[in-house]
């Protein structure tokens, strides 16, 4: 099987005749809307993106949204991410990946009276999201069809669990302070959460695309299923006056949800230069659940989402495009409802 | 022969890329952050809309990135309007226009004992805005010495701040202590001196710059419920490097990289505030279309101490007449 696999990586480049048009010649004349699912034979592509996040609302599990700021829970979220892409052919298409986060999420601090005349005890949670994601690879493969209305590929691809599973031990702290001229103990709660799922994830999906003479359709859906079930750790505290606070480990069972994920974009392109798009994408996520003691297993509540992203694409060189979208959540359950920016760029060469 | 194909690969790059000074004043009005002078063309007059969105989430408090206590949270978003005018070919004036709208949360959560061993919970939502004008900027820029293929530009700015902005915290009219308007303007006079070396080597302009900001003092209420004080923020000395690089013939990426230091704040002749540092990376895009000139950038917050160190986002949409 794998000698036929590598016959075909190697035959295809040579009988695919797309290969005697070449190089930056193939990227100047191509339009947005005409590039296919993969990239072409020994294009490369690297892309380096970010995206700045307003958590300021949240859809409860009914699909009402509140306000997180009412809470004391709004954050602003970074994330950062690489992906590079090299077409092995007109057909076939490799693709690594990787993602860093860091969101820091307060919790409503607390002022706690006590009835004696005790000082008032002030709680505040801070919870830091942070770190780098699981490396992605993926293969993507398109139909060879004679046509140019029509696409289609197959995406296939895995999570592999490289980055940081294991939670830092929290630094929480304890200090007495002052509040409106009173004394009042405040205490700190930090903890960290790491991005790494600490098991491998297998995805497999479907890319189309159709073409008209100025716009073009294209979709993607994706399915993503944990290979194995996690052994996170949970960290405990307990609070000694003369010894601060002292920390012991747990760990316990976690099933990473199944999830689908989809994107549905328009594109139209009124200028050589300049493509606009508006993408719907989303995200759901169930059968996932915790075990904290033995075999009973508490299931992670249902999560989905729907984001509407308006964009354009500046295609500053035939070589060199910078993406840029307004994410705006407009439905979802258990989820947060950002708004965010992002902007990507994107450089392709044909180095071989 | 040799030479002559040397001649010929390099000689039409300097004649694409010499045009320093364009012949006429559409070509002027046309060029890139990247290509331009350091101050206005004499003639042309440049306005601009622009808008920076901040947040108030995290600040630098002992050299680290640490959330702001009490757990407030606010968003400032301030847009302007601009416009500057090339006076001469070495001077250069310009308006600054800025309109304010900040909001800050603040949620706390108490929590009360009852009798029956059971805490009441009494959770809060404060809200302080601020919406108006704030304070204007008047500026002037001259090139001491204008730039040439052998030495880059020299410019001195002056720039001052009135306080046209409301510099009073007021009452918003509610019950709540808690609840009020904000200031949107700081009520004293700032004044703003530059200069800058600058020098463009086709496709990049790089440029160093160093500032002083002299704030006056300003008598305004601090607080709701207070008496009125004489306020001084503290003095900022900065200093700014800048590479653009000119990506095609219309889009250019922008860096910029300052480093400040203010000087503590003082109410009533005693400190108030504390000297604070900061050193912030601006990456940006800028698209120039004929005329038209979009630029968009995000200013990231490095390392500091007693400053803010959330993002900020910069929109600005500029038309040369």
């Amino acid at each position: 099987m794998f000698t036929r696999l590598l016959f075909l990586l190697m035959v295809l480049p040579v009988m695919c005749p797309a290969q005697k048009v070449v190089g930056d010649s193939l990227l100047a004349t191509e339009r947005s809307i005409d590039r296919p699912l993969t990239l072409h034979a020994r294009q490369l592509r690297l892309t380096g993106g970010y995206v700045v996040s307003i958590v300021s609302r949240r859809f409860d599990e009914q699909g009402d949204v509140f306000s997180l700021r009412d809470v004391g829970s709004s954050s602003i979220k970074h994330r950062f991410k690489v992906d590079i892409k090299y077409g092995v052919n007109d057909f076939v298409q490799v693709t690594t990946g990787i993602a860093g986060t860091e969101q820091v999420v307060r919790g409503r601090t607390e002022y706690i009276f006590p009835q004696q005349d005790d000082p008032v005890v002030s709680h505040q949670i801070i919870n830091k999201y942070s770190g780098l994601e699981d490396l992605f690879v993926g293969l993507d493969l398109r139909a060879p069809l004679k046509t140019r209305k029509f696409d289609v590929a197959l995406g296939l691809g895995a999570y592999l669990p490289v980055a940081t599973s294991e939670a830092q031990r929290p630094n929480h702290s304890y200090s007495l302070a002052e509040r409106d001229g009173e004394p009042m103990q405040k205490f700190i709660y930090r903890y960290y959460y790491p991005q790494g799922q600490g098991v491998p994830v297998a995805q497999v999906g479907a890319l189309i695309k159709y073409r008209m003479k100025a716009m073009a359709f294209s979709g993607r859906v994706d399915y993503q299923h944990g290979l194995e079930d996690a052994t996170p750790v949970e960290w405990k505290h307990q609070f000694d006056a003369e010894d601060g606070f002292e920390y012991r480990k747990t760990t316990y069972t976690y099933r990473l949800p199944d999830s689908f994920s989809y994107f549905f974009e328009a594109e139209f392109q009124p200028r050589r230069w300049l493509d606009l798009f508006l993408n719907v994408s989303g995200h759901t996520a169930y059968r996932g659940w915790v075990s904290l003691d033995g075999d009973l297993k508490v299931a992670v509540p249902y999560q989905t989402i729907a984001i509407c992203s308006p964009g354009a694409e500046i295609l500053v060189t035939p070589r060199l495009w910078v993406r840029e979208r307004l994410d705006i959540a407009v439905a979802g359950k258990n989820y947060d409802a950002p708004i965010a920016f992002e902007t990507t760029v994107m450089y392709n060469l044909f180095p071989f | 022969m040799k030479r002559w194909l040397l001649f010929l690969l390099i000689g039409p790059c300097f004649h694409i890329f010499g045009q320093e000074v364009p012949d006429s004043m559409a070509m002027r009005k046309e060029q890139t952050i990247v290509t331009e002078p350091a101050t206005l063309y004499k003639g042309i007059l440049r306005i601009a809309l622009g808008t920076e969105l901040r947040f108030l989430n995290k600040r630098f408090v002992d050299g680290k990135k640490q959330p702001i206590d009490e757990n407030i949270w606010g968003s400032n978003i301030v847009s302007f309007v601009s416009a500057g005018y090339g006076v001469t070919e070495r001077l250069m004036l310009k308006i600054v226009v800025p309109y304010v709208r900040a909001d800050y949360y603040q949620t706390p959560l108490y929590l009360f004992p009852t009798n029956t061993n059971q805490q009441y919970s009494y959770p809060q939502r404060w809200k302080t805005q601020a919406r108006g004008i704030g304070d204007v900027d008047l500026s002037a820029g001259y090139q001491i010495i204008q730039e040439n293929k052998s030495r880059p530009a020299i410019v001195a700015s002056v720039s001052a701040t009135l306080p046209t902005g409301r510099k009073d915290v007021t009452d918003d009219g509610d019950d709540v202590d808690h609840t009020y308007d904000l200031p949107t303007g700081q009520g004293a006079f700032a004044f703003e001196t530059a200069l800058m070396i600058r020098k463009i080597s086709y496709p990049y302009t790089c440029s160093a710059t160093v500032f002083y900001i002299y704030q006056s003092e300003a008598n305004k209420v601090t607080g709701l419920g207070e008496a009125s004080a004489n306020v001084q923020n503290g003095q900022t000395l900065g200093a700014s490097a800048s590479l653009n690089v000119q990506l095609s013939n219309w889009v250019a990426f922008a860096n910029n990289l300052d480093l400040l230091r203010s000087g503590g704040q003082t109410k009533d002749g005693a400190p108030a505030g504390g000297a604070g540092w900061l050193l912030q990376y601006l990456p940006g895009l800028s698209f120039q279309l004929k005329k038209l000139r979009i630029d968009q950038g995000m200013m990231i917050a490095l390392k500091g101490n007693n400053m803010d160190a959330d993002p900020a986002y910069h929109l600005l949409l500029q038309y040369s007449f």
